[in-house]
């Protein structure tokens, strides 16, 4: 698949979570060995004042947003990533990454995308805030992910 | 956390170029397929490993455990500690199977105030990510932790 390289002031297309889901951010501090209750223990997010919502880990909500720059720019494409966390994000949100293109510059042959990026809250609050580089090679882009997979709450199609 | 000793900021800044006494990492096929299904993507063809797999790896092999950065960074509690700010850059492909040599150091450390958190150390320190069989850079990752003073 080939794409119009982008200008300055194009959007990145949004990638959208459904449905944050209590089974990943297991599945997640399965895979960190992360100790931490926040993540999977509602009682304990409870008594520390947090409400009964579980919290996702940044890990994770970083992801959201690298999902946008690979599923535009392609696999492989990611050269530079620089985030802050912003909020938290709580099982059951929906969310949507995305961002835009700041920049365009060449180096040795090969043409660099800047962006700024961002993961936001249905109400429009951030939760991710950053800046990401992205190489625009048609090459990357022969593997598009499967739009049926995506955000959906238990990974089911 | 009254019992907690007070930490000047001259000795956090003591931490800067100490130097993290590194190890090895390789991400298996299994675990890049857990870590797609945890961002709600389908694992590509091609062995790249998902880019939040910066996140941990290097972390994991870098010869110290979150327990012991929390404490040569006079953690005051778990709850004390916040991400700042993350930086990945990527020279090369990360890919499945391949055994990469990780190395590290702490890079810089500031003592600000927060409207919310009240004194806080800001603590810098960059991971370099490298392939085993050539040498070659793979990733170089910056972490800014927060962690928060409630001692003067």
């Amino acid at each position: 698949m080939t794409a119009p390289r982008p200008t300055v002031g194009d959007p990145i297309p949004n990638w959208e979570m459904a449905e944050v889901s209590e089974t990943r951010m297991q599945l997640l501090a399965a895979i960190l060995r992360d100790p931490n209750p926040i993540h999977w223990d509602r009682d304990e997010v409870d008594a520390r004042g947090l409400g009964r919502r579980l919290i996702n880990q940044g890990p994770t909500n970083v992801g959201y947003v690298v999902n946008a720059l690979l599923d535009w720019a392609g696999a492989g494409s990611l050269k530079k990533l620089r985030v802050r966390f912003t909020s938290n994000v709580f099982d059951g949100e929906s969310l949507t990454a995305g961002g835009e293109v700041t920049g365009i510059r060449s180096v040795d042959g090969e043409t660099l995308i800047d962006c700024s990026i961002a993961l936001w809250h249905s109400d429009g609050r951030t939760a991710v805030e950053g800046e990401a580089t992205v190489t625009w090679n048609t090459d990357y882009r022969q593997h598009e992910p499967q739009p049926a997979r995506k955000g959906s709450p238990d990974g089911s199609e | 956390m009254s019992a907690v000793e007070p930490v000047t900021l001259e000795e956090m800044q003591s931490l800067v170029g100490r130097r993290f006494p590194g190890g090895s990492a390789r991400v298996e096929r299994w675990e890049n397929f857990l870590l797609h299904e945890v961002v709600g993507m389908t694992l590509p063809p091609d062995g790249r490993i998902h880019p939040i797999g910066l996140f941990h790896v290097p972390l994991a092999a870098c010869g110290w455990s979150y327990a012991e950065i929390f404490e040569i960074c006079r953690a005051e509690s778990d709850e004390a500690v916040r991400a700042g700010e993350y930086e990945w850059v990527l020279h090369g492909d990360v890919l499945e199977g391949v055994d990469f040599d990780i190395t590290g150091e702490f890079i810089s450390v500031d003592r600000k105030k927060g409207r919310s958190v009240g004194e806080f150390d800001r603590v810098t320190f960059r991971l370099d990510m490298a392939e085993r069989a050539s040498g070659e850079p793979i990733a170089t990752v910056t972490n800014t932790w927060l962690f928060i003073r409630s001692t003067p």
